[in-house]
């Protein structure tokens, strides 16, 4: 049994550990400073015959790999439209003239932490974009298994029988702090 | 420094285990929430309170003193993005709490304010306790304490997977297992993020 729940706590801490990194980094980084993207801007001209929609345009600007990600927000303008073209931690907002035939590309770069604060986000399987729905799936993946390294965690600890007396202690600490808390706030 | 790492990875585990319980039954509750407007709303009743809004004082001025004056219970004084007018004109003020919104319409011809509390059910009072951190800056005793248990997961988690791995490499390298598990999580987690980005 020992031997048996020891591996299945290691190979579900390999598993997740990638994961479980993200969400703590991402975490931190929510918790304790804004992230300052980095702005570009670029003016692209657009051929005509696709100027009256927007995913035409979207769709040109990615063939001329100018934006990449998932078209949202489209809007009209007095001048055309605007939409969004985004991907994890990148915005590029696009801002379409018909009369001049071009369309203004301002791009919002948060860089890595930008995206895993985005991957943090995106659970439930009920995503458009396929994409997200993996990433849906491995939050659940990721949240059963956190589950279990807790439970197998637990007994683990357990049969460490130097650390039995100390380890009963924190916990029971632990357990008397957030269950209180728990409780307390949700009857406030 | 294996023995050190285990001690302090084991201390740590005891230490966050509510909290990561907590994490782990809220990614799994919002992996069954379905798309967000197939929702059901709860129809939360309204109160009606007494309030006399004070002369030449602005809509955040008026926002504080209906917070100090309602004192609901675990909820900052509102921010400014949460203020708006509604169709009537009146100015309306959210307050968040982990149990659920407060939305407050001040009928300020009435001298009254309408007060509804929707009460979120568990998963979602889970999900609000998970997201909660000092930066926040709760006035609630109860939230601060829970916050600062909030930032030592945080920590505990990272700590934890680093000296997890740690202990793994430095233990038993060549076991089967963990090896296979380590390529399908981190090689699904970089296949995604490279997709992604």
């Amino acid at each position: 049994m020992y031997r048996w729940l020891r591996a299945t706590h290691l190979s579900l801490g390999a598993f997740c550990c990638a994961f479980l990194l993200m969400y703590g980094v991402s975490a931190f980084q929510m918790a304790h400073f804004n992230l300052r993207p980095k702005i570009s801007e670029v003016t692209v001209l657009v051929d005509g015959q696709a100027g009256g929609d927007a995913r035409a345009v979207a769709r040109q600007l990615m063939d001329r790999g100018a934006v990449r990600g998932i078209l949202r927000g489209v809007a009209a303008t007095e001048a055309g439209f605007r939409f969004r073209v985004e991907r994890m931690g990148l915005v590029h907002q696009v801002t379409y003239s018909r009369a001049r035939g071009e369309a203004h590309i301002g791009t919002q770069d948060a860089g890595l932490l930008g995206a895993l604060n985005r991957i943090h986000h995106p659970a439930g399987l009920w995503h458009e974009s396929p994409l997200l729905r993996a990433w849906g799936v491995f939050v659940a993946l990721v949240s059963a298994a956190l589950i279990l390294l807790s439970a197998t965690g637990i007994y683990l600890w357990f049969k460490l029988k130097r650390l039995r007396r100390s380890g009963t202690l924190l916990l029971a600490v632990s357990l008397l702090y957030s269950l209180t808390l728990i409780v307390l706030i949700r009857t406030a | 420094m294996h023995e050190l790492l285990k001690k302090i990875l084991a201390r740590l585990g005891l230490l966050s285990f509510t909290i990561l319980l907590v994490y782990g039954i809220t990614g799994l509750s919002v992996t069954m929430l379905p798309a967000p407007e197939a929702r059901p709303r709860r129809q939360a009743a309204a109160e009606i309170v007494d309030f006399r809004v004070p002369p030449n004082l602005t809509d955040k001025q008026v926002a504080d003193r209906v917070w100090e004056a309602l004192k609901l219970p675990l909820t900052n004084p509102a921010p400014e993005w949460s203020l708006r007018r509604d169709a009537a004109n009146n100015l309306t003020i959210g307050f968040y709490t982990p149990n659920g919104p407060a939305r407050v319409t001040v009928l300020e011809r009435e001298g009254r304010l309408r007060l509804v509390r929707e009460r979120a059910p568990w998963p979602a009072f889970l999900n609000n306790l998970h997201a909660g951190t000092l930066r926040d800056l709760p006035v609630d005793w109860r939230m601060r304490a829970w916050v600062a248990y909030n930032e030592f997961a945080i920590f505990a988690l990272i700590l934890m997977s680093l000296s997890g791995v740690y202990l793994w490499l430095s233990s038993r390298p060549r076991h089967l297992l963990a090896r296979l598990s380590f390529v399908a999580g981190t090689g699904s987690f970089l296949a995604l993020y490279w997709l992604s980005r």
